[in-house]
């Protein structure tokens, strides 16, 4: 016998050719048949076969737009366990207004991936380098509780040095080129968050919220 | 013999031809790697230049036998920049120009000219770190978002992914966050999207090469990341003294490292060089101009014998849709 011809049952001199053996779909549902056994009897002429019941993990979701009413089925369908289906709590986001001070040197500060703008919207600058155009103070963002407390990390690890366009932004904890300098304090070191403002919205805010000054991150003395 | 009179304006000559050597050459090497992230010298012929560019165009929709072609506009979004008069001012007295025999009025000029050639540069790097200086304040892109932000100024994600074009970083510790970061980076350009919902990059845009600015005390750490053929394997394991390839080095990307003082953190600019219009761009209204004041043609000199040359020329510098670059920040 050859190996091209894996599935051809072997046949001795004399006998008659053994029935090809029925399909098997899946090894675990049924035993495999023995080839040389004979065929099962039909079954009698008035009797139905009964499909399987239903297997108790399925469930049912009402789709809308759909008709609740289940259309006849098969059986034998494999369903998602309800458990698998059970949603994780749902991350809850609040909105935050968020930009930089008037007088912070840097007037678009980034920390803990949020953005803290002077202004959002269109600026148009005059002649005179003032602005024309009327943007709206900082920006409003929807963060969770772990972005809030990603930025207030960064925050209290930051802090300005210098004044003007020679202030930078640096970190305590990962100094500045980190592989060969440590954090030296310096007098002049102001704290990020006495720049920056991130105020949580509430449904009661003023009606000119925008308008007013916001508490910054870090109380100024 | 009489001795030889010489014009005040041959005199300065000599300090014009010598700013502008300086110049030249400060520009032209400036503008190699500043090229390739900020448009440069786009005319302008306005106090203050209208610009306005239109949304992504309409993708082509299945047409339903019997129902009206799908039709959309083209939305538009507008925004202005504005010209500013950029100068600088040498001056000496006539007496310390015949005495200078070691020629240091020829050194200063050199020096100013090697200054002029850097203001590109110092535009770019206001907008990049949004510390005003030469510009009366940052300008927002067009979205009306800061230059960087991770959502544009209706609060939407921005270029339709999360984090827009900031990515919280894992820190400059070592090479391996680094490219970490880098990835993810290039992760999100692809990742981005266009005002209908599609992709905004190809893959020929992902693969056209990047350029990586970093502030220079990272220098070790961003070379090892880049550059490095084998890098170290986390020592956690009874591998830990192998090698592994360096991804970045292995991808055959075209990566420009540009380290530079102007950044003085740890955050860190990767830019698309794929992208057809640069998130900096700068508009020439008048280029360089220089004036000479001397005892032939200005009464002050006459008066004081105080000679100078200026130099001045006009410009407006606006921000473009960022969507060519990400910050990583950390």
């Amino acid at each position: 016998m050859s190996d091209a011809e894996p599935n051809v049952p072997e046949v001795q001199d004399g006998e008659p050719p053994a029935p090809p053996a029925p399909p098997v779909p899946d090894a675990t549902e049924a035993p495999t048949p023995d080839p040389a056994a004979p065929p099962p009897p039909p079954p009698p002429a008035d009797t139905v076969p009964v499909p399987d019941p239903q297997p108790e993990t399925s469930i049912q979701v009402n789709v809308p737009g759909l008709p609740n009413a289940a259309p006849p089925t098969l059986g034998g369908a494999v369903k998602v366990p309800e458990d698998a289906l059970a949603p994780p709590p749902a991350t809850e986001k609040h909105t935050y207004w968020c930009g930089t001070t008037p007088d912070s040197p840097i007037q678009n500060i980034t920390a803990g991936g949020v953005c803290f703008p002077r202004w959002t919207g269109r600026m148009d600058m005059g002649k005179d380098g003032q602005l024309e155009s009327e943007p709206a103070r900082g920006a409003l963002y929807q963060l969770d509780a772990d972005q809030v407390e990603l930025v207030v990390d960064r925050v209290a690890d930051a802090f300005i040095r210098g004044e003007g366009p020679m202030a930078v932004k640096m970190s305590k904890t990962m100094p500045y080129g980190s592989k060969v300098k440590a954090y030296v304090p310096q007098a002049n070191d102001v704290p990020l968050g006495c720049f920056i403002y991130m105020v949580r919205m509430e449904p009661t805010m003023p009606v000119d919220w925008r308008m007013a000054e916001p508490e910054t991150m870090v109380e100024r003395v | 013999m009489p001795p030889q009179v010489l014009a005040a304006a041959t005199l300065t000559n000599g300090l014009l031809s010598t700013f502008s050597t300086a110049y030249r050459q400060q520009y032209e090497g400036m503008k190699e790697n500043l090229g390739r992230v900020m448009d440069l010298g786009l005319p302008s012929v306005h106090a203050q230049e209208l610009y306005a560019y239109f949304k992504s165009a309409p993708y082509p929709r299945r047409w339903e036998r019997g129902s009206t072609i799908s039709s959309k506009a083209f939305a538009s979004v507008g925004f202005s920049v504005t010209n500013y008069d950029y100068g600088l001012e040498i001056g000496w007295h006539k007496n310390d120009r015949e005495d200078d025999v070691t020629k240091s009025l020829f050194d200063q000029a050199q020096q100013g000219g090697r200054n002029w050639g850097t203001l590109m540069e110092r535009f770019f790097f206001e907008c990049v770190n949004a510390s005003a200086d030469l510009l009366p304040a940052i300008p927002n892109a067009p979205d009306g978002a800061a230059m960087y932000s991770a959502t544009d100024g209706a609060s939407a994600a921005r270029f339709g992914v999360t984090g827009g074009n900031i990515e919280t970083g894992g820190g400059v510790a070592s090479g391996d966050a680094v490219r970490a970061d880098f990835w993810s980076s290039v992760a999100r350009f692809s990742q981005m999207q266009d005002t209908e919902g599609q992709p905004l990059w190809d893959k020929s845009f992902l693969d056209a090469g990047y350029v990586v600015i970093y502030g220079s005390a990272n220098e070790e750490v961003f070379r090892e990341a880049f550059l490095q053929g084998r890098t170290a394997i986390g020592a956690n394991t009874a591998t830990s003294n192998a090698a592994v390839t360096n991804t970045i080095l292995e991808s055959g990307l075209s990566i420009n490292l540009w380290p530079t003082q102007r950044i003085t953190d740890n955050d860190w600019y990767v830019f698309a060089v794929g992208a057809q219009h640069k998130a900096v761009f700068e508009q020439t209204r008048q280029p360089l101009e220089t004036h000479e004041q001397h005892m032939d043609n200005s009464d002050v000199a006459r008066k004081t014998k105080e000679e100078s040359v200026q130099w001045d020329s006009r410009h407006g510098v606006g921000v473009f849709l960022p969507y060519q670059t990400v910050k990583v920040n950390n």
